[in-house]
């Protein structure tokens, strides 16, 4: 300012100058093409905006008409505006900028703004225009348009409506297609504000939630928030949705609006409800089955894992994501060629990956058997980007599949050298079945090679009177008994009798319906031929002792000859003498002789009954009554009780079960401890000698005989020898009475043992098994 | 049972057919004859009066026919006893006889053998009988008696003199006198000596 006060020259012209140097530096500095032409639309002044806007050089185009820089059709109108203008005064473009088109110096046509003005003064009519190159900002328009356009269709598609309008007031609103359709409501129906929005449509539940954000929103300038909330719109469906708003205030006006759009979140939510339920039954589903899996990609880095991998790895699921499948988890021996197998699996080359069976090592460096179901996983477009494995821990598998071999191959040897003679047979054939195997100790049993003897039946290795019994127990087996164990015969090749013991045992299916016989047999030819011996031996001894005992009874027996001796003579003679008087008629004597043959037989039966009693006999065991078999001997218990003067009580019992015995073997017995007891009693007054024979059924499968007598008893010290061989107290004993006794009941399944009396003198209890009756 | 006169066999054997046969061959002698099957049938069925002998099994169940033998002579009867044994019972049989049996007879025997034995025994029984009829009436002198001549007949059977047993008594010797000729008389005695073997009879063998 100061240099302009001391400009030279007069105050006007200082004045002028001074505004005409303002002019040229506006003109020098805007942007705008700034372009003046006279009353004829000769162009006369051309700023460097109009150069730079339009390319001319301002010495060029000055002098030129305007009309130049305007488009062709428009071109040759210029001229006529003018004119009119000049005529009617009437401006059209005067009044406001105006977007035209213009032409370049290159020809190309660009939007222009353009303002015109007249240029009032003393000098000749002139106009100014100003012009603006808009062709950015159409363009700009133009893709804001088509922005806005896209909104309107995303928004649609995505179901995203917008919202704008006055905050917090209501003045002005706007709501896009889809915020309508969003509401439900038809798009001519009149927008609201939020909080009118709010309290009509908002879910009772959510409303309170929604207007505290409002209210809390209300005061706010700036910034935004994310809200989420159900709506009921008009037809009384329920929507889920998300807003995102943004508050804003105009800087020059205050006035503040919001902005926002609005999104149904209602099928996404479904939707994510779903995915998320369907992911939890596939995480679970991968946590529970009872296999590892295991995903990896081409790379094998493992991409997936659950709970039982990790469990059988050792290690947590994290630590494994992301790791090489093949470095972490398999042995290094193993890894590579898993690895190589894995990649050519990839390549298409290998076909047998589906299925394979390798060891996996864990955390803690065992290693384990696991048996893997491969499968390839694909993108979506088909080509393979990984693999997904069930595993299976097969380690105790394969032990116990080696241990069974192992088991299997052991009891394979064990039925092949077995000392005892083992074979199997069908269930279903019963006896006439053939062996399916057997044994060499079977084999030697029965002098067959062991092909020979695969050809053959039970039935045809079976003495034809055992075949019975044999059926017998094998139905035995079959009706449910688990094995059953008999004594049994087998013919040797050679024919002869084979004893054995015989074990079976049978297997069956699930049912439960029998399937196999398991025959153990074991060779008892030596014992039974041992035990015949025995018994023979014994039968032998027992005869001897028989007689001992009929020798120490040797009296007894001549009173029992005696008395129908003695009868038979008192008879005879009596007739004699009765004939011979004369005085006997042959009726009488017919009587008489009658009675003496009853005693002739009475006399033969005493020595029968010795004779059966002494005489050798082969083993005979039936099912007896002891009862009557004491019967049978009491005559000769009888006479010995006479002849020492003992009194004779029998308490038998009724109904007494049967027992399996040898007779004779028994009578033994009883007479035998009949004879101690009776000899027993010599040591004790004659009135107190008294002999109980009692017979008892003990349960339902023992019975005993007991006998008693009120002898002295057996003194302590010697009851330990009373049984043994060669003890006695007898002078003329042998002492072999009470053992061979013993040996006898002990022979037929039962016990001889010793008490002593309730006050004085002995009991001997024979107890026997007794012998249900045969079906 | 009314006591029998007539002489009778009484057979106790255990053996039915022994005493059956017994039985007929006694009865082929001409013997009546009676059979039991037990000492304690016996005794039951047995007057201690009856005339005859006893034919006894030496073993039986309960009572033996040693045991009867025994009772028999406790209760002062001595019926004659024939014991039949068997063969091992000698011993039984030789200690049956020391105690007063008439004899054994081992079976099987002889029908005459025991006929014989059954006679000897009659005639032992019949001896009996007769001694036994003798005490019965010297039983009934006695008690014929006073008291006072019982009293005197007592101390003249012990050989005193007729004056000891008037000091004895307190009485005089003449009364003595008059009481010893009375009993003499009452009990037909003819001698001192007849006397004191009655009196003896009497004694030594208790009534049954």
């Amino acid at each position: 300012m100061t240099s302009q006060q001391t400009t030279p020259g007069g105050p006007v012209r200082q004045e002028r100058r001074s505004a005409e140097s303002r002019l040229s530096a506006l003109l020098n500095a805007t942007p705008d093409a700034v372009v003046l032409i006279n009353a004829n639309g000769i162009i006369e002044s051309f700023n460097p905006g109009a150069e730079r806007v339009f390319g001319y050089q301002a010495d060029e185009i000055v002098g030129q008409n305007i009309a130049l820089l305007m488009p062709m059709p428009f071109r040759p109108n210029h001229d006529d505006y003018i004119r009119r203008y000049q005529q009617t005064g009437e401006a059209r473009f005067m009044l406001a900028p105006r977007e035209v088109e213009a032409c370049r110096k290159d020809g190309s046509v660009f939007p222009a703004e353009v303002s015109v003005g007249q240029v009032d003064g003393n000098g000749p009519l002139s106009f100014i225009g100003i012009v603006r190159d808009i062709s950015e900002r159409m363009a700009a328009e133009a893709r804001l348009h088509r922005v806005e356009a896209n909104l309107l269709t995303a928004q649609a598609l995505a179901h995203v409506g917008s919202f704008e309008g006055d905050w917090p007031g209501a003045q002005v609103n706007f709501w896009s297609d889809e915020f309508f359709r969003i509401v439900g409501l038809d798009p001519d129906h009149a927008s609201m504000s939020p909080g009118e929005f709010v309290l009509r449509f908002a879910h009772p539940e959510d409303r309170e939630r929604v207007e505290a954000r409002l209210a809390e929103d209300a005061g706010k300038t700036s910034g935004g928030g994310e809200l989420e909330y159900r709506i009921i719109r008009p037809d009384g469906t329920i929507r889920h949705i998300q807003t995102i708003y943004q508050i804003a205030t105009d800087p020059l006006s205050g006035a503040r609006r919001i902005q926002g759009t609005i999104l149904d979140q209602t099928f996404r939510r479904h939707a994510e409800e779903a995915l998320r339920r369907e992911r939890d039954r596939a995480q679970r589903y991968l946590d529970l089955v009872n296999v590892m899996i295991i995903a990896v990609d081409r790379n094998g880095r493992i991409t997936l894992v659950n709970r039982k991998a990790c469990e059988l790895f050792g290690y947590p699921e994290h630590e494994l994501l992301g790791k090489d499948f093949f470095a972490a988890c398999q042995p290094p021996g193993f890894a590579g060629r898993s690895r190589i197998l894995f990649e050519e699996a990839l390549a298409g080359r290998e076909s047998g990956f589906s299925l394979l069976e390798g060891p996996v090592l864990t955390r803690d460096g065992h290693t384990c058997r696991v048996f893997w179901r491969n499968q390839f996983l694909r993108d979506e477009y088909g080509r393979i980007n990984g693999v997904l494995s069930a595993g299976e821990d097969v380690t105790e598998q394969r032990e116990t599949e080696v241990q069974l071999r192992q088991a299997e191959e052991e009891l394979r040897l064990i039925f092949r050298r077995a000392p005892v003679g083992m074979a199997t047979l069908a269930a279903a054939h019963e006896i006439d079945g053939r062996y399916l195997t057997v044994n060499q100790a079977l084999c030697n049993m029965l002098g067959y090679e062991e092909g020979e003897l695969l050809a053959r039946s039970v039935r045809e290795v079976t003495p034809a009177e055992d075949i019975a019994e044999t059926v017998r127990q094998f139905r035995l087996l079959l009706s449910g008994a688990d094995t059953v164990k008999y004594d049994k015969r087998f013919i040797h090749k050679d024919g002869s009798v084979v004893h054995a013991l015989v074990h079976l045992s049978v297997i069956t299916d699930h049912e439960g319906k029998p399937l196999l016989i398991i025959s153990q047999i074991l060779d008892r030819t030596d014992v039974v031929h041992a035990e015949m011996e025995a018994r023979k031996q014994r039968e032998r001894l027992a005869h001897v002792a028989r007689l001992g005992t009929l020798g120490e009874m040797a009296a007894g027996i001549a009173h029992e000859l005696n008395q129908p001796l003695a009868a038979i003579a008192n008879y005879t003679q009596a007739c004699q003498r009765l004939l011979a008087s004369g005085s006997i008629d042959g009726e009488e004597l017919g009587q008489v002789l009658g009675r003496v043959t009853a005693q002739a037989r009475r006399a033969g039966d005493v020595i029968h009954r010795l004779r059966a009693f002494v005489r050798r006999h082969t083993p005979d065991r039936r099912r007896r009554d002891a009862n009557e078999l004491f019967h049978e001997i009491m005559p000769l218990v009888e006479m010995d009780c006479r002849s020492h003067e003992v009194d004779l009580q029998l308490e038998l019992q009724a109904d007494l079960p049967k027992v399996q015995v040898d007779g004779i073997q028994l009578q033994q017995v009883l007479l035998n401890l009949t004879r101690n007891a009776v000899e027993a009693m010599n040591a004790v007054e004659a009135s107190t000698r008294r002999l109980v024979v009692r017979t008892c059924v003990l349960s339902e499968d023992e019975a005993e005989i007991s006998v008693r007598d009120t002898g002295p008893g057996v003194p302590e010290g010697l009851l330990e020898q009373l049984f043994e061989p060669f003890f006695t107290t007898k002078p003329e004993g042998m002492g072999l009475g009470l053992s061979l006794s013993r040996s006898i009941v002990e022979a037929h399944g039962g016990t001889l043992r010793y008490d002593s009396g309730p006050e004085q003198g002995s009991i001997f209890r024979i107890r026997l098994p007794t012998a249900p009756e045969e079906k | 049972m009314m006591a029998s006169t007539e002489a009778t066999v009484f057979i106790v054997d255990d053996d039915e057919a022994v005493r059956d046969s017994l039985g007929l061959l006694l009865r082929s002698v001409g013997y009546r004859a009676r059979c039991y099957g037990s000492a304690r049938d016996f005794l039951k069925a047995f007057d201690p009066r009856d005339y005859g002998c006893l034919v006894l099994d030496i073993r039986m169940p309960g009572m033996t026919g040693l045991e009867l033998q025994k009772h028999l002579a406790e209760i002062g009867c001595n019926i004659p006893i024939v014991f039949i044994t068997g063969h091992g019972d000698i011993p039984m049989a030789v200690e049956a006889v020391r105690q007063g049996a008439v004899d054994f007879l081992q079976k099987p025997f002889q029908d005459q053998e025991l006929v014989d034995r059954i006679n000897d025994a009659m005639k032992q029984a019949a001896q009996q009988r007769e001694g036994e009829l003798e005490r019965l009436d010297i039983l009934d002198r006695i008690e014929s008696l006073t008291a006072r001549e019982k009293q005197v007949m007592g101390q003249v059977v012990l050989g005193k003199a007729n004056k000891v047993i008037a000091g004895d008594l307190g009485v005089s010797q003449r009364t003595v006198e008059i009481h010893r000729a009375r009993v003499m008389e009452k009990m037909q005695a003819n001698s001192l000596a007849h006397l004191v073997r009655m009196v003896m009879v009497a004694e030594t063998q208790p009534v049954a």
